[in-house]
């Protein structure tokens, strides 16, 4: 009861704590994935159909097949990201595996209807790739890493005593902070206030050195069934359940030293390791029909409902800090505070919907591939990044968690915008020969016009049909903006870095028909 | 990563070994036109054959070459036929396996210690709607902007006189206007469990409590 009434403080007080904001746009800001022909054509597939991608685009375009199709589509990125953070420029890479659609599509005539046919697939997609990297470090004589957790622990109403709990409403960061004394209580002007040790620095007027190193790994792999029915080669109607399973992991290690030769002024360095994993599956509805007013001109539109997911986060957090005057260490880990097991978080997220909007132009639609020559489509995309709704999933939900999830899904609301995206590409064919040309844009999912974000994404590749066999290779090439705040401060002025991301994509897929 | 490479390499090797239909010949290309396969159009001339001709009409031709077709009476529709793997005549009476009467008691369930499940957490203050004093470096003044959230950054429009001030400084020492005092940061447990915890203290603990070691002098 106790618990519940400090809780009830916090949210009625000048504070309040949740599940982060970023964690929305995990799930919703990444370029959509591809066959190596798709990818090679921007990733559009709205209306152009005729490939296993369609599952997981618009399902109306699984309607053009009457053949069968086996696919896998592996793939390698090689990423190179710079950070710029207080003018200072770190660079570092960072290599994976990946994968595309892989799977079946089947497509038949119907047995007793003219002028119909029916197709149905099954695949498997990585939709996300979280293999990455950020690495920066500056000088900052503004503030430190660690009045966050001095402020958290001010604000929050807890004592000392309350927080170094074995079983901790703050584990991960101010009971660390706390037992190895990087935050502490001070008597200032005869009143009792938090301070953190790296501020004596910056209250002298010196900077800190800081230095942040993010690793992340893992992704959002989704398992299709998809169906479509074409109704007289005039209107293609499709529908797919997609099945996400979550895979995420987080390193952080956040460093902060004293850049002064003074060794009596209390800080001398800290590191803070933060690693958690956020792992669940969920269950996502897309619908799309494809219009074909006349031969050669395909019109599509297509609606992907959110995805629902169970999540489960399990965190530990490690703290090694140098004190000066007198000179000592001390380390903490959140394990102590969390009953001597990782901390273990349960929820649910529902992720944004999308609609996609897309016209093609197919020159010959013609049974003889000799005289099949070229396409052109394009799709223009709507997304929702705000719309994602968190709630808690522990066994026992306090109303405390209620309200922190509520406050959530406003600060999403108010953080993130709708944002349109755009994809365009072609192919020229050669009879079995193809070459292709693709371009993608994706704008920023931020409200506030300060925070420049964005992936560009270039595309061109090769196919190969004969036989019944395919191959097709691609080199994608995405030029990614985002920023990427450190940590945010409540009483002061806090910085970000910006990030720009080169990333190389060679995808291949391989398929036969049958 | 071993059990990926497997992985993909056994389906290759499985969907290589795939018969396919058109090994010669043209290989459709289902983005600009999917033609009817082979096979289905030999079944399909086939079925349109047959699909106009009613079943019964099928009996009556089927009972003229043979003539146990004749006594078939279709219009019966009780089911009386044997089959092994129902037993009791459909009452709901069968055998399960699985089903015993009694409760089935399980022991050794282990008792562990609760799991915190805490929330990764954020202060949504920093994300929410206010107006916000940005610091100018450089003039020591402040101006005001409609941010939801006050940053600064060293590389965007906002933060460009942070960049000069920096990139000019040789020994980290910069004339900032920083407030040493944070008035918002004072210890005020909400329960009134103030335990003077002073830097130079070693914390009192509880019962539930995680000791701190001694911070020294």
């Amino acid at each position: 009861m106790k618990k519940y009434l400090v809780l009830l403080c916090i949210i009625s007080g000048t504070n309040v704590f949740a599940q982060l904001p970023e964690d929305a746009l995990r799930y919703s800001w990444y370029p959509q994935n591809g066959t190596a022909r798709v990818l090679a054509i921007g990733g559009a597939m709205g209306s152009l159909g005729g490939d296993i991608t369609a599952t997981f685009v618009n399902p109306a375009g699984l309607g053009f097949y009457k053949t069968g199709d086996a696919v896998i589509s592996p793939g390698f990125f090689l990423n190179k990201v710079k950070a710029d953070y207080f003018n200072n420029r770190t660079v570092e890479n960072k290599n994976a595996f990946g994968f595309g659609p892989s799977g079946f599509v089947m497509g038949a005539p119907a047995a007793f209807k003219t002028n119909r046919s029916y197709a149905f697939s099954i695949a498997v997609t990585q939709a996300a790739n979280f293999n990455n990297v950020i690495h920066y470090k500056a000088l900052n004589h503004l503030t430190s890493f660690s009045e966050q957790f001095a402020e958290e622990f001010a604000k929050s109403g807890y004592s000392i005593d309350q927080v170094l709990d074995v079983n901790s409403p703050l584990p991960y960061t101010s009971a660390p902070a706390l037992y190895s004394f990087l935050i502490d209580t001070v008597t200032i002007g005869n009143v009792l206030k938090v301070k953190a040790a790296p501020e004596y620095i910056l209250d002298a007027g010196q900077a800190l050195q800081q230095e942040m190193f993010k690793t992340t790994s893992g992704g959002v792999y989704e398992v299709a069934l998809g169906g479509a029915v074409n109704l007289k080669e005039k209107w293609l109607f499709g529908g797919s359940v997609g099945i996400p399973l979550i895979n995420y992991k987080s390193n952080t290690t956040f460093k902060e030293s004293d850049t002064s030769t003074n060794t009596n002024n209390f800080f001398n360095a800290y590191e803070y390791n933060d690693n958690f994993t956020t792992q669940g599956v969920g269950i996502n509805i897309k619908l799309g029909a494809i219009y074909r007013p006349q031969e050669y001109f395909r019109l599509g539109l297509a609606v992907h409902t959110p995805s629902f997911m169970w999540l489960t986060d399990k965190r530990t957090t490690t703290l090694n800090t140098q004190l000066e005057n007198p000179v000592k260490g001390f380390s903490a880990t959140s394990t102590d505070f969390t009953n001597n097991q990782p901390g273990n978080s349960k929820y649910t997220q529902s992720s944004t919907w999308k609609a996609i909007l897309s016209a093609s132009y197919v020159f010959r639609e013609i049974e003889n591939v000799k005289k099949q020559r070229a396409f052109i489509t394009a799709d223009i995309e709507y997304l929702n990044h705000n719309g994602s709704k968190f709630r808690s999933d522990n066994p026992e939900v306090t109303l405390g968690e209620k309200a922190y999830y509520k406050d959530l899904n406003e600060a999403v609301k108010d953080e993130y915008k709708g944002a349109l995206n755009f994809r365009v590409g072609g192919e020229l064919k050669f009879n079995t020969i193809m070459g292709r040309l693709g371009f993608a844009y994706y704008s920023s999912p931020y409200q506030d016009a300060t925070l420049k974000a964005s992936h560009m994404l270039l595309s061109g590749g090769l196919g190969y049909r004969n036989q019944g066999f395919f191959i097709d290779l691609t080199y994608i090439h995405n030029i990614t903006k985002d920023i990427n705040f450190p940590y945010r401060l409540q009483d002061r002025d806090f910085s970000f870095a910006s990030i720009k991301q080169q990333q190389g994509n060679i995808a291949a897929t391989v398929g036969w028909k049958f | 990563m071993k059990f990926k490479f497997l992985l993909l390499a056994v389906s290759a090797a499985v969907l290589a070994s795939c018969s396919t239909t058109y090994k010669s010949g043209q290989t459709p290309d289902d983005v600009y036109y999917s033609p009817k396969r082979a096979l289905e159009e030999n079944h399909n001339r086939q079925q349109d054959e047959v699909k106009n001709v009613s079943s019964e009409d099928r009996e009556i031709r089927m009972s003229t070459y043979d003539r146990r077709w004749r006594s078939i009476d279709t219009d019966y529709n009780y089911d009386y036929s044997y089959s092994p793997y129902r037993y009791g005549y459909d009452y709901g009476y069968y055998y399960n396996p699985y089903y015993y009467p009694c409760p089935v008691y399980t022991k050794g369930v282990a008792i562990r210690n609760p799991i915190n499940t805490t929330p990764r957490t954020a202060n949504l203050r920093t994300y929410s709607n206010s107006n916000t004093l940005i610091t100018n470096q450089k003039t020591s003044g402040t101006y005001q902007v409609n941010s939801r959230k006050a940053y600064t950054n060293s590389n965007g429009s906002t933060g460009s006189f942070i960049r000069r001030v920096l990139t000019s400084a040789q020994n980290n020492s910069y004339n900032n206007n920083r407030s040493p005092d944070n008035n918002n940061r004072t210890y005020t447990p909400s329960n009134n469990n103030t335990n003077s915890n002073n830097s130079n203290n070693q914390g009192s603990k509880s019962s539930g409590s995680v000791s701190r070691p001694s911070r020294g002098n």
